[in-house]
């Protein structure tokens, strides 16, 4: 990918004023929702595994080193993606699309894509995607903001709007996505707070809001018209009805 | 908003309670269950902070009021 042609999201989760206050897995609470998930999903070592939008493979490299999974990474970046590979054998981290993965169908036994789906252009088109590289019964486990909306403007939300937030629908238009798109939602569980402590800990950092968006390249530059209240959930859903329990 | 990296006035301040001159050392502060660590001026006997009037009035401020989604 050429700069000229770099979105602000890639900006954005380039940029080290961000990973500076995130660490590796670039997202709120690092770990913490990905070990949530795989608690409740329970994957035995040697499970096929993606990770969409794996940036620099932080999350893949965890997945087969404390949890035995056959992991492999898929990002746009070419920047995180060469210091992935910089840092390990990362043969496993590919370049490509999270609507277009270069991989045959029903291979993954679970996909996690955590803080980017409401970042992509065509989420319909992804979430079809990720349903073809699943096998029957798979899991797809999703962590992203969305609009909790029904309540004035939050300074959380404030605090967020110039991340391209328009893909950030609420919870209603994500369930109606995953059912079209043939999943079944196992799990829904609310963590705000873990955005909301980023968000903070990157004014902490960086002394304002301000200069945090100044440095990196001032966001998308619109912000989001209405009454939205942001929030950060976890969902796990499955393909196919019976896979778990 | 007052530059972090310079503590020159700050650090000609004495500790009230035990008469020693403030030192620059590392801070944890806690609000509603989230901690920044940072570097600021402190007595190294009691552990006394000084926090100066700008960075409570500004990123402070600012932090306390996304943690309460205010």
């Amino acid at each position: 990918m050429s700069e000229s042609v770099m979105t602000p999201s890639e900006k954005l989760y380039e940029s080290k004023a961000l990973r500076t206050v995130t660490g590796p897995a670039i997202r709120p609470g690092g770990m913490v929702l990905t070990e949530r998930a795989l608690a409740f999903c329970a994957l035995p070592p040697g499970t096929q595994v993606l990770d969409v939008g794996c940036g620099s493979g932080a999350t893949v490299a965890h997945l087969r080193q404390a949890h035995g999974l056959e992991t492999a990474g898929l990002d746009l970046s070419r920047q995180l993606l060469s210091e992935g590979r910089a840092l390990s054998d990362c043969s496993m981290l590919i370049q490509g699309r999270a609507e277009a993965i270069p991989i045959a169908d029903r291979r993954f036994m679970a996909v996690f894509c955590e803080c980017v789906l409401s970042l992509l252009t065509t989420p319909e088109a992804a979430l079809a995607e990720w349903h073809r590289v699943l096998a029957p019964g798979g899991y797809l486990i999703l962590s992203d903001l969305y609009d909790r909306s029904g309540h004035a403007d939050g300074r959380l939300f404030q605090a967020l709007a110039r991340i391209c937030l328009e893909g950030a629908v609420g919870r209603r238009t994500l369930h109606e996505r995953m059912e079209r798109a043939g999943f079944e939602v196992l799990l829904f569980e609310d963590h705000t707070p873990l955005l909301t402590q980023l968000a903070a800990q990157l004014v902490w950092t960086h002394g304002s809001l301000e200069a945090f968006w100044s440095a990196v390249g001032g966001g998308c530059g619109k912000r989001q018209a209405g009454g939205g209240r942001l929030g950060y959930y976890l969902m796990v859903a499955c393909k196919g009805a019976d896979a778990h329990g | 908003m007052k530059s972090e990296n310079n503590w020159t006035d700050e650090l000609t301040w004495r500790c009230a309670a035990c008469d020693r001159p403030l030192e620059l050392g590392q801070v944890t502060v806690t609000y509603m269950d989230n901690s920044f660590t940072t570097e600021m001026p402190r007595c190294a006997q009691c552990g006394s902070v000084l926090v100066p009037e700008a960075l409570a009035l500004g990123k402070m401020a600012e932090v306390e009021k996304i943690l309460e989604d205010k």
